[in-house]
């Protein structure tokens, strides 16, 4: 009877730790040797001063899933929209001046993932510290405003016109 | 060896700590619930209010409204003093409090767009030293958090007012958070509000608590313990040798049922108490035993009246009977009182068997104080007398008899010498084997031998008649 209360207790206890463990993310952003495989939607890299990169270098990548952007006109406006799976990765080099040789010290990504509870307009916005590899993900309303910008006329890239819904992504992936 | 712990306080203990823990959780996550749905709705609003307060701002400076921002924020201070707002920059000085961020703007667009202020306002609020503030900055997210100054509890949330892509046409590119929204409520009532909940329902958990302590206590009390000690102490009763009492339980469940179990056992008990009395000891410890049958060496005492036939013949039946049960009676005890066992009666005789190392010294010093008794109190055994026959040696014991019927007896050559011995001895004489003399003859005085031919036997036996016996110093 013993045994039987104590293996009660213990399975209770489990059951308590197992559900109050919070879920561990595995790394989100890829590694360079995968990414620089990946298509640049802007070939060059930014070397003009934004607000939230500052004073610092961006190359952006796509991944293949990213290459598959669905666009259609809905209502007289035009909707891009990205599959799930889509990674937008930029790597931020310090300065504005520099060689293309440079390495980056900040990975930030914009990962296509709609259902998980920490996105934001379908998207999980990440930021990695290359000195520390340590990955934050980005919920709170910093990234997303200013990308919140992408879907109207802005003052980067083709500065978006046609006030097309560019699914927050400033400079869209076109295939050559 | 454990502690005697009273069932009455295991089950109190299982009661009060059943229901603090039960009962504790429930009203805690209660209070805990209530607590952080409030805090959640405080810091909720505030969250909201910011929101607002950032799209307002937005909104009304892109346009190149500045001055319907500055307004707004003084409206809301007039109009609830129970909140602090402020719009401050990155340097946390306040907002609008000059005209730098206005010629910044100019520079940025390269004409002068806005006409510098001339009005400022008085008591400019600066953020200094201020932790949460710097975060808020750093890391360029919301900052939520509760303090307590002069006693009084306030919910505090820093904004940043990011500089989006939209605003850096006038403001420039090279700085990420343009200011940043500070809105400061008073939650002391909400505080109050907390803590009282948390006081009702301590209070509300001992009131429970103390209740339903009482009512299961009272409850199991009667329908549990106080049957258990009941059905205790008749079993205790009944260990004294009282055999009357039974248990009274009207519980129509296990513990009425164990009750009528142990009043079963109790008469059942009563019974063999009565029975035994009818069965010799050695009997009684044979079956305890579970012997079926053993060679033993014993002393042998036969007891029989003598010229009881005559008796029975001169006197009435009831007379008989009691004369008779009266001798066996003195006897029995007698024997009893020497550490003999009865083994059983036959009509008039009494068959008696001592065990042990001294069991020679005891069957003679029995047979002697039944012959002193008789001769000092002739009148009260209507003149009575008795002849005892002893005799030692091995027999064999065991149960005799059928299924139905059996008796734990003594049967052997030797239990037939002390038969014999007991025949040959005439009223007021104690006849003993050679066996038996020789264990005693440094203790006893007898006369013999003398050379005796009894039924069964060819050769003589050599036999002694016991006069007196020295009794051991105790």
């Amino acid at each position: 009877m013993k045994r039987i209360l104590w293996s009660l207790l213990l399975l209770s206890l489990l059951v308590l730790v197992t559900s109050c463990r919070r879920e561990q993310r595995g790394p989100l952003v890829p590694q360079s040797s995968e990414y620089l495989q990946w298509e640049r939607p802007i070939p060059v890299t930014l070397d003009f001063p934004i607000p939230g990169h500052e004073d610092n270098r961006r190359r952006i990548y796509i991944n293949p899933q990213g290459t598959e952007v669905r666009i259609e006109s809905r209502e007289n406006r035009v909707y891009w929209e990205y599959p799930e799976g889509t990674i937008i990765l930029k790597e931020i080099i310090a300065g504005l001046q520099g060689e293309d040789t440079d390495s980056p010290f900040q990975i930030t990504a914009m990962i296509k993932a709609p259902a998980d509870p920490q996105s934001r307009g379908g998207w999980l916005w990440v930021a990695k510290s290359l000195d520390s590899g340590e990955e934050t993900i980005v919920d709170w309303e910093f990234c997303f405003d200013c990308h919140s910008n992408a879907n109207e006329p802005h003052p980067y890239g083709d500065g978006n016109p046609g006030n097309e819904f560019r699914d927050y992504v400033f400079h869209p992936y076109r295939r050559q | 060896m454990k502690r005697f712990v009273p069932l009455t306080r295991k089950i109190n203990l299982i009661i009060i700590s059943s229901l603090v823990v039960g009962v504790g959780i429930v009203i805690a996550y209660f209070a805990y619930t209530q607590n952080s749905s409030l805090r959640e709705t405080s810091q909720g609003n505030l969250r909201q209010q910011s929101d607002i307060l950032f799209q307002s701002i937005k909104n009304a400076m892109l346009p190149g409204e500045a001055p319907i921002a500055v307004q707004l924020f003084e409206d809301i201070r007039l109009t609830n003093p129970a909140y602090k707002i402020f719009l401050l920059r990155d340097t946390g000085v306040q907002a609008f409090s000059d005209n730098s961020t206005l010629e910044v703007v100019n520079a940025t667009l390269g004409y002068q767009a806005f006409a510098p202020r001339e009005v400022f306002p008085q008591n400019v609020m600066v953020m200094e030293d201020d932790r949460n503030f710097s975060r808020s900055v750093r890391e360029r997210r919301p900052v939520l958090f509760q303090e307590t100054v002069e006693g009084k509890t306030f919910f505090t949330i820093y904004k940043p007012l990011l500089n989006l892509p939209k605003c850096s046409g006038c403001h420039g590119s090279t700085h990420t958070v343009r200011g940043v929204i500070n809105i400061t409520s008073d939650i002391t009532p909400v505080v109050h509000e907390q803590r009282n909940n948390v006081l009702i329902a301590s209070g509300f958990f001992v009131v429970v608590v103390l209740i339903l302590t009482l009512l299961l206590s009272l409850y199991l009390h009667g329908t549990l313990i106080r049957p258990v000690k009941h059905i205790g102490d008749v079993c205790a009763t009944v260990t004294d040798g009282d055999f009357s009492v039974r248990v009274t339980v009207p519980n129509r469940d296990e513990i009425g049922a164990l009750g009528e179990t142990v009043n079963q056992m109790v008469e059942g008990l009563y019974e063999r108490f009565e029975l035994s009395k009818f069965v010799s000891s050695s009997t009684i410890q044979s079956i305890r035993d579970q012997e079926k049958g053993a060679k033993r060496e014993m002393t042998l005492f036969f007891s029989d009246i003598r010229s009881f036939t005559s008796f029975s013949e001169r006197n009435e039946a009831e007379k008989v009977v009691d004369s008779l049960n009266s001798v066996l009676n003195f006897q029995t005890q007698i024997i009893q009182g020497n550490g003999g066992d009865v083994d059983k009666y036959v009509g008039d005789e009494i068959v008696a068997i001592f065990s042990g190392d001294r069991k020679e010294e005891h069957a003679c010093l029995s047979a002697l104080e039944i012959q002193n008794e008789i001769m000092h109190n002739r009148d009260r055994y209507n003149g009575l007398t008795v002849g005892i026959g002893i005799n030692t040696g091995e027999v064999i014991l065991g149960m005799v008899g059928s299924q139905k019927r059996a008796d734990f007896t003594v049967i052997g050559d030797h239990v037939n010498t002390a038969s014999r011995l007991c025949g040959r001895a005439k009223p007021g004489m104690i006849l003993i084997s050679e066996s038996v003399y020789q264990r005693i003859r440094d203790r006893a005085r007898v006369k013999g031998p003398y050379r005796l031919k009894v039924k069964g036997k060819e050769k003589f036996l050599s036999v002694y008649q016991l006069l007196a016996m020295k009794r051991r110093p105790k």
